[in-house]
């Protein structure tokens, strides 16, 4: 009996795994809530692209425009969409209840199943200088790009690894900005450690040849990539004005307005965190992704995770595992029987193969420097919320705590908004530095609610289901 | 340093609002969220920390860094990245911890 | 296999507020001391807790109780004083006084009984918390504007607040300072008697000692069982929210609201007997949130940014419970609510019992077999 706060299913996300459920579910008859937190559906890697104005269309490529059909199949699906909802609390118990904002109002919904299709975020990059104005991470450009059409100005600078950070710089190079240089962090032997890896990744060729070429447009293009980069510094009175850093052994210095920093993606984990759901730690990309079975089931009960907030695998593949999701929710919800979800589920299984074949190689290519995961310059913020500096977070460490949770106590850092969001990763990693321990017994940040802040006059207010 | 791609039309709708940032009186078009507005606008900064009153600008876009918080039609700490601009809206920089109602 | 003996003149099990306390009084007496604690996620009263050092309201039922804690509070401006001297950390301690609200006539009546029973518990002695009313109370908080249903406050001198994290670092550095040995990620497994000393068996390790300091808080009944007394501690939870920074607007500690040093709001007093679960309910906090902006309607659009739950360990009658063992002199057990209240007296009046012997006054009160537990203590 679906009244307006009780649902089949629940989506946390409209990303391409999220858009994918949603579309697959209402096949089924479901009674679908679909949440997105940004104002329209795409996630980060269709982000506006109901909207894209047509100059950088040209400039996103075929991949992006491929998300349009996606987007069309979700928007002609009968389920009830909150754009701009912001979910600040998921219980599992009693019930799947999650309690939102939307247009100022708080409000809670129960589901008999839930979805966390919450996607990915930003590996901090925490270097000296990093909270200076015009610093940004890159993704902060792709926003812009995708949502407004706005680029960098001034002279512009892109330092971290990992493919984004490369389509990034072309993306701005071809839209007009001046980007002066890319510094590649990427460790010089990740290139040994991720061959053997590579004959599994030429089933999805098409990667590693784009990944080729757009280096080449970047340097045909006049813009300089140095390689193996270190000590990177963003320096400046009030802003950002150069970039110091050794590429190679030789010091270097540029100047720069806007510095955007990328070290790859990682699962967005605030909600499994949240319902503490148990979570594994992958040591090649350095991060926590929650523990799911091939549908994406966790141990709770009527809980699942799709789509790269379950493990870095691509927007395809995301796309592909929420189907997986619907089809296994559909299955728990007795309407279909699990012979029609396997055969349903086969071509979709095979997409995922497909797209993870890749992933060995590039994780390894990719695999983060260890100095850019701890800071080794004490003067480093680690926590931007508090201030916290990787030197306080170690002289802190001499007092015996063992894991991030006595940190915080001692330090306050992961006690603002954020929430750990952008400090979390780095404080286990110095903590498993310092501790010689392995980061998998260092442990998280816990993670409590609100996730997003709330009024104290909306949580006054909110109706509770129960 | 930003600026727009196209001036303030953009290619698919150009329907624009007239708002105001730290007094002065900026051109926007409808869509665009108070971050961005504020980034092609020339504003450097959104906000000075409660802990140190260093300046902060937005840096992820997203809604997860919390440093773009700004004060709009006098209410305080409100991600601007989030916040869609409005006709009329009056943004003001988010310096240091915010007060409560009077 | 060699498994390391430490030894020290003191082992304390438990690293928390009472822990830490006494640990920091014995180093300053000389004493070598060896803190043994759990891991990152132990249960952590002392980690969750609303950071008040507290003396209204307490104790109706047992009057040495009200002196204990009077004692505490009295004592408690010069003990922060030192521990920030000898520390270099600041502790963020401010004794302005404290209030607690009075919410419609019911509850100004039940208030007006609560005080009078207190004060004829209290006999000749002055009982020092006063009614004030609504008009007396907006004039010393004034940016904060009452609800209608605030018809006045109990206010008391002696009441104050603290950053309960940076007291319990601070006592960490003062142990560590003073050459005191702190093992974490250290749970307890076997505590024997072997003549003159306590063995202490962990995980990890072996220590001995001739004294022993059980403040283990919920963790102390397995390890008292294990030396055969039966002391019945149990949890009870509490649920606090945090808001953002916010300019200074309340000079003042409210029982259920205060602002740290650093500008957030703190909301709080819940208490469910729940076990050992230390989550978030949606239906808790939003009473906490009622109670806030039902109390100050200038707070609705106050963001709140973090919560947690924590447990306070209870006794039967949620008194103290503070005793030698008589079948095994030298092993002390010490656990109470309002930890950080009591700090000050278990860094200075506990370590001295425990060196010389020096019991305070009317300690029976405090003591297990009150509860009437047939087991040898």
């Amino acid at each position: 009996m679906k009244t307006d706060t009780d649902y089949d299913l629940i989506i946390i996300g409209a990303g391409p795994a999220g858009m994918a459920a949603a579309a697959e579910a209402g096949k089924y008859g479901l009674s679908v809530m679909v949440l997105g937190d940004q104002h329209f559906p795409g996630g980060q890697v269709y982000r506006s692209i109901e909207r894209i104005d047509p100059d950088v269309l040209k400039i996103l490529g075929p991949d992006y425009n491929g998300g349009k059909n996606l987007v069309q199949r979700f928007r002609e699906t009968s389920v009830e969409y909150l754009p701009g909802a912001t979910v600040w609390q998921v219980e599992a118990e009693p019930d799947l209840i999650v309690s939102f904002v939307a247009e100022g109002n708080a409000r809670q919904v129960r589901g008999k199943q839930i979805l966390i299709a919450a996607g990915a975020r930003e590996r901090p990059v925490p270097v000296p200088g990093w909270t200076l104005p015009g610093v940004m991470a890159a993704t902060a450009a792709d926003v812009l790009l995708k949502s407004h059409g706005i680029i960098p100005a001034g002279d512009t600078v892109l330092a971290g690894s990992g493919p984004l950070l490369f389509l990034t710089a072309l993306r701005l190079i071809e839209a007009g900005s001046a980007v002066k240089a890319v510094l590649d962090t990427t460790p010089f032997t990740n290139t040994a450690a991720s061959l053997p890896y590579l004959p599994k990744a030429l089933l999805a060729a098409e990667y590693l040849v784009k990944g080729l070429s757009m280096k080449r447009k970047i340097r045909r293009s006049g813009t300089p990539i140095y390689r193996n980069v270190k000590h990177i510094e963003a320096d400046g009175r009030d802003a950002v004005q150069c970039v110091r850093f050794f590429s190679n052994g030789a010091s270097r210095e540029i100047k720069a307005d806007t510095l955007l920093l990328h070290n790859g993606v990682v699962p967005d984990t605030q909600i499994t965190l949240l319902l503490e759901c148990e979570h594994n730690w992958y040591d090649v990309q350095r991060y926590w992704q929650p523990v799911v079975d091939r549908w994406g089931n966790t141990r709770l009960s009527g809980v699942r995770v799709a789509g790269d907030a379950a493990g870095i695998s691509g927007a395809k593949a995301a796309e592909a595992s929420g189907h997986l999701a619907a089809l296994e929710t559909a299955f728990a919800l007795n309407v279909i029987s699990d012979r029609e979800r396997d055969l349903k589920g086969t071509p979709f299984r095979r997409q995922i193969a497909r797209e993870r074949s890749v992933r060995p190689f590039l994780d390894r290519l990719f695999r983060p420097d260890p100095d850019l995961l701890v800071p080794r310059d004490d003067h480093t913020i680690v926590c931007r919320c508090e201030e916290v500096t990787a030197g306080q977070i170690r002289r802190a460490l001499e007092l015996g705590a063992l894991g991030p949770n006595q940190l915080k106590s001692q330090t306050r850092c992961g006690m603002g908004p954020c929430q750990g969001r952008m400090c979390g990763l780095t404080i286990s990693e110095i903590i498993a530095d310092c501790r010689k321990m392995d980061i998998s017994e260092v442990g998280c940040l816990r993670v409590r609610p609100p996730i997003k802040p709330i009024t104290v006059e909306q949580l006054s207010e909110i109706q509770l289901v129960n | 340093m930003f600026r727009r791609m196209h001036d303030n039309d953009r290619g698919t709708g150009s329907e624009t609002v007239k708002m105001t940032v730290e007094g002065k009186e900026i051109t926007v078009p409808l869509g665009e969220t108070v971050a961005a507005a504020m980034l092609a606008g020339g504003f450097e900064y959104a906000r000075t920390t409660p802990v140190s009153g260093a300046r902060r600008a937005p840096f992820c876009m997203i809604g997860a860094c919390f440093d773009c918080l700004v004060e709009i039609d006098g209410i305080p700490n409100q991600q601007a990245c989030q916040t869609p601009v409005r006709q009329g809206m009056r943004v003001n920089l988010q310096k240091g911890a915010r007060d409560i109602d009077s | 296999m060699g498994i390391n003996t430490h030894t020290a003149d003191v082992i304390i099990i438990g690293g928390g507020n009472i822990g830490s306390a006494v640990g920091y009084g014995l180093v300053e007496q000389g004493v070598s001391v060896t803190v043994i604690d759990e891991g990152d996620v132990a249960l952590r009263s002392a980690r969750g807790n609303f950071g008040l050092v507290w003396f209204q309201g307490k104790g109706l039922g047992m009057q040495r109780y009200v002196e204990w804690c009077l004692e505490a509070t009295q004592n408690w401006p010069d003990f922060a004083e030192e521990l920030e001297d000898k520390t270099g950390l600041t502790i963020n301690y401010q004794k302005p006084g404290g209030l607690d609200l009075c919410r419609g006539e019911a509850g100004l009546e039940e208030r007006k009984q609560e005080l009078d029973d207190l004060r004829q518990q209290a006999g000749d002695r002055k009982y020092d918390c006063d009614l004030i009313d609504r008009k007396e109370l907006k004039s010393i908080i004034p940016r904060m504007k009452l609800g209608p249903n605030i018809l006045g406050a109990t206010f008391s001198p002696h009441d104050g607040h603290v950053n309960s994290l940076f007291l319990l670092r601070a006592m960490h550095t003062a142990i560590k300072l003073a050459g005191g040995r702190y093992f974490p990620g250290n749970a307890v497994i076997d505590i024997r008697h072997d003549g003159p000393v306590f063995t202490v068996q962990t995980q990890q390790d072996r220590f001995s000692a001739p004294k022993l300091v059980l403040a283990a808080g919920l963790g102390i009944p397995p390890l008292a069982g294990m030396l055969g007394m039966k002391i019945p501690v149990r949890p009870e939870r509490g649920q606090i929210l945090v808001t953002e920074r916010l300019l200074p607007v309340l000079s003042y500690p409210l029982s259920g609201v205060r602002q740290t040093a650093e500008g957030s709001l703190l909301f709080g007093a819940s208490n469910e007997p729940v076990g050992y679960n230390t989550t978030v309910t949606t239906g808790v906090i939003q009473y906490i949130a009622r109670r806030a902006v039902e109390a100050f309607p200038c707070l609705s659009n106050v963001r709140i940014v973090r919560s947690w739950g924590a447990l306070r360990p209870l006794t039967p009658d949620e008194f103290p419970i503070y005793l030698e063992s008589e079948t095994y002199p030298g092993a002390f057990v010490l656990t109470s609510h309002s930890g950080v209240s009591l700090t000050s007296l278990y860094a200075t009046r506990i370590p001295r019992w425990i060196m010389s012997g020096e019991r305070p006054y009317g300690f029976d009160a405090f003591d297990v077999r009150r509860f009437h537990v047939s087991k040898n203590a």
